[in-house]
């Protein structure tokens, strides 16, 4: 099966969008580095720039579900090759941007070293600062290109999975699930919880997230491997959702 | 060959497909005829693994065709609905299918788009309804995969560009054989094109056989009311038509030696035939 073709077709979908963000980073990195370095005075901080990638992944992943999908099977492919091909193109597309944040993050440190009262950060060393010292710095940049790989595969992942279950839906479980998932868990549940058990709840599932992301234990292995875990059961749930998905008329 | 064995399809209460089975052999062109919501659509989503159906097998030289993709690059089905996408230019649906159908003939697919007059530089949904056929019938004709299946292929489309579509599809039918399954409303214009025939309704084949064996089961008679009365007492008959004093029927069975003075006796039309049939 020439499941190459479907690999370049989906990765050529991502290509333009994958460049205007990069334009946007890059013009927005330049801005706040040269305000940094001739404006600043009392001491400035860029940091988590990956985050905005991780929320474009997390749109993307919304996004490119129904028209690749669709022209694919349009054109002779079984939903295995889709499925299959899609998880390449995620690879990929997460591999180019955790290298190039990478490449920005090595910049904006050569950058902020030429200013003493500035810093430019991951988001791995806001999170686990402990962690940042007492490793060489080839493996600290390592540790942040893997965990950004990986975190960015689970956002890019949810936001995938979050389409094919709409797009799996009827109109009825749309408008459901759509308003009913957002009103549960920012209305009914806190107050659930609070009323009945003191917010416990909330308490346990924050200190549930806590160890599995290893933010207290400052382990960043933790996470990654959550990511890895949490990737492995989206990327599941999104097989079944798709190995029965058809096209809707 | 496409073998359908025993598909059952429902959408709720609606039963579309009931316990469908048919052959779809090599380089035939197959009229599929039905009315509409008889279930021609679905029965071509199911033979392509667009659909699933609730029981039952599609098998293309005994292989099962659904998420084979050695199979499902076998055919080809222009829907009425467009699964391009939109903002797509015609010329890139072309280098598209290329990549996806190794034999797509780009060079082919260009000179029939100048003949229809489609500008390829155009995107997929500023074409006006005509058009949107036009290019899915331009990709299927240069696909060449051996079963090409059409669902309502002249949708929109004028008179000259529906006889350039039937002109072209039997050049190429005759340059290449293949398997073309046409299923359209407009029976008149694809009769001279059909090999065989399969009539649907409400979900279950009624007719599945030759073009030239299904015509020569009957004939038309026409004439005044009462001699035509008089005549078929008796007969297998498919239909009446009324107008005035006058009366056409349509038989089934074999033309008597003996005609009676006053009734025309003419060979069954295919339109007529099939609208007595789906009448029933």
């Amino acid at each position: 099966m020439n499941l190459k073709a479907a690999y370049k077709y989906q990765l050529t979908d991502h290509t333009k969008s994958v460049i205007i963000y990069y334009c946007v980073i890059v013009v927005l990195f330049a801005l706040l580095s040269i305000a940094t370095v001739n404006y600043s005075t009392g001491g400035s901080m860029i940091s988590g720039m990956d985050s905005i990638t991780v929320v474009f992944l997390f749109i993307v992943g919304l996004c490119t579900f129904r028209e690749p999908f669709v022209m694919l099977l349009q054109n002779g492919f079984s939903r295995k090759s889709i499925f299959k091909s899609r998880l390449l193109v995620a690879c990929t597309v997460v591999l180019i941007m955790a290298a190039i944040d990478k490449v920005i993050l090595l910049l904006g440190k050569a950058l902020s070293m030429s200013s003493s009262n500035s810093s430019f950060l991951s988001l791995y060393e806001q999170v686990y600062p402990a962690s940042t010292a007492h490793v060489s710095p080839f493996l600290f940049h390592l540790n942040i290109f893997v965990f950004d790989l990986l975190m960015y595969f689970t956002f890019l992942a949810i936001g995938y999975l979050i389409t094919l279950i709409f797009y799996r839906l009827n109109k009825a479980g749309k408008i459901a699930v759509g308003a009913g998932v957002p009103i549960f868990f920012c209305l009914i549940f806190p107050i659930f919880d609070y009323a009945f058990f003191g917010s416990g709840i909330s308490r346990a599932f924050a200190n549930f997230f806590d160890s599995i992301m290893g933010i207290s234990a400052g382990n960043p292995y933790a996470a990654m491997l959550s990511f890895i875990v949490i990737s492995v059961i989206i990327s599941a749930l999104s097989w079944l959702l798709m190995r029965r998905a058809v096209i809707k008329l | 060959m496409i073998e359908i064995r025993s598909i059952n399809k429902s959408y709720g209460k609606l039963r579309a497909l009931d316990n469908i089975c048919l052959r779809f052999e090599e380089n035939k062109i197959y009229g599929l005829l039905g009315r509409n919501g008889a279930g021609k659509t679905t029965m071509l989503n199911i033979i392509t693994g667009r659909v699933f159906a609730d029981s039952g097998e599609v098998l293309m030289d005994g292989n099962p065709i659904p998420e084979n993709d050695q199979a499902l690059q076998q055919l080809y089905l222009t829907s009425e609905k467009t699964l391009y996408p939109e903002n797509m230019k015609v010329k890139d649906a072309l280098k598209w299918s290329k990549q996806f159908y190794p034999e797509f003939d780009i060079e082919y697919a260009q000179k029939i788009a100048t003949q229809f007059g489609l500008d390829t530089g155009k995107r997929i949904k500023s074409l006006s309804t005509g058009y949107t056929s036009i290019f899915k019938l331009i990709i299927a004709l240069s696909v060449n995969t051996p079963y090409i299946l059409f669902d309502e292929p002249v949708l929109g489309l004028d008179a000259n560009n529906r006889e350039l579509f039937y002109k072209l599809l039997i050049e190429k039918f005759s340059n290449q054989p293949f398997t073309a399954i046409i299923s359209t409303h407009l029976i008149e214009e694809v009769s001279s094109v059909i090999d065989h025939i399969v009539i649907i309704k409400d979900g279950c084949i009624i007719r599945d056989e030759s073009c030239e064996e299904l015509l020569s089961k009957g004939y038309t008679v026409s004439g005044t009311a009462a001699k035509i009365d008089a005549y078929i007492c008796g007969k297998d008959v498919l239909g009446i038509d009324s107008l005035g004093g006058l009366k056409t029927v349509y038989i089934l069975g074999n033309i008597d030696a003996d005609i009676p003075e006053g009734i025309e006796v003419t060979k069954l039309n295919l339109q007529k035939l099939y609208i007595q049939l789906t009448n029933l």
